[in-house]
């Protein structure tokens, strides 16, 4: 595993898939710490969104280490398909959908999200997290995400969010630039340090180049209506949910 | 995790959608329309189109 000089450019999703898609375990914990420990709470309130209306099957998308996959199953009397890019994170998942108690009711499959393997509207409900600050075209993959999904069915999504208030702005951004490196760098070395110093550019620049107004532009442009938004954690986390059109 | 209808219902071809069949037996997902057969490792699908056997 071979980290190197990689995650100083915020602007490549790509590479940012390759540094994440080898470090399945510590990927969760940054995530946790870098929501200051509240990532459990933005899924369940993911999770709740997504199950409202009570559907049989739910497609979770960037299932990574299956925690969304596990959170959906404890919830309702649901099957999941959780689909991930990365081999490694799914291994991971794999482990702990079967130590969860609900590998009856969840199945893992390799697949990329702009390209799903299923077929139109043949899903109830999907959820998706941390995906599009990884995808080249955020809104050619919404659209490819509305399309599994039959009309009327529910689609939510996690991602990590810039605090709007200056205040917590500035903090959120010493916490990212300071913070995230110096806790990846006691856990993990150099090149746990540079991952945690990939992040907070990294949200930022998403932010940049796709505002959150824009995105919902997006969601409504891929057929996706009544949108809620929830900015929780004084902004560090935005969660999205949203109804099929038809 | 075997495999069971209800995932290969949802299931397609994710380069040209068609629709699939398991070949339990050969770890393969086949695809009915363009032929690309997808490997199937430790029970868990690969339904990439750079991992799959291009058509015969």
């Amino acid at each position: 595993m071979r980290i190197g000089r990689l995650p100083v450019d915020a602007r490549s999703p790509q590479r940012a898939r390759r540094v994440f898609a080898t470090l399945p375990a510590r990927y969760d914990l940054i995530g946790s710490v870098l929501s200051f420990g509240q990532d459990p709470r933005w899924r369940r309130t993911m999770v709740r969104m997504a199950l409202q209306d009570e559907p049989a099957v739910v497609a979770d998308i960037a299932t990574g280490t299956a925690a969304v996959a596990i959170e959906l199953a404890s919830r309702g009397e649901v099957r999941v398909i959780g689909l991930d890019q990365s081999p490694a994170m799914l291994a991971v998942g794999r482990r702990r959908v079967q130590a969860s108690g609900h590998a009856d009711d969840i199945r893992l499959l390799l697949g990329q999200a702009e390209r799903l393997p299923f077929a139109d509207a043949s899903v109830d409900a999907l959820t998706f997290t941390y995906l599009l600050r990884y995808v080249d075209d955020p809104a050619a993959t919404l659209r490819e995400l509305a399309r599994v999904v039959r009309p009327g069915g529910r689609i939510a999504s996690l991602e990590f969010h810039v605090p709007p208030r200056l205040g917590w702005r500035l903090a959120w951004r010493v916490y990212t630039r300071v913070g995230l490196p110096v806790i990846g760098g006691l856990l993990g070395g150099a090149g746990w340090w540079r991952v945690g110093a990939f992040l907070g550019p990294n949200i930022e620049d998403h932010y940049a180049r796709h505002p959150l107004a824009q995105q919902l532009e997006a969601w409504r442009a891929a057929g996706i209506e009544d949108l809620e938004v929830r900015v929780m954690s004084l902004g560090g986390g935005v969660v999205i949910g949203g109804r099929r059109r038809g | 995790m075997a495999l069971d209808d209800r995932l290969l219902d949802i299931l397609v071809c994710p380069a040209c959608r068609g629709a699939v069949e398991h070949k339990d037996r050969r770890h393969v997902i086949l695809c009915t329309e363009c032929g690309r057969r997808y490997p199937v490792r430790e029970g868990i699908p690969v339904m990439l189109v750079e991992e799959a056997t291009p058509p015969r």
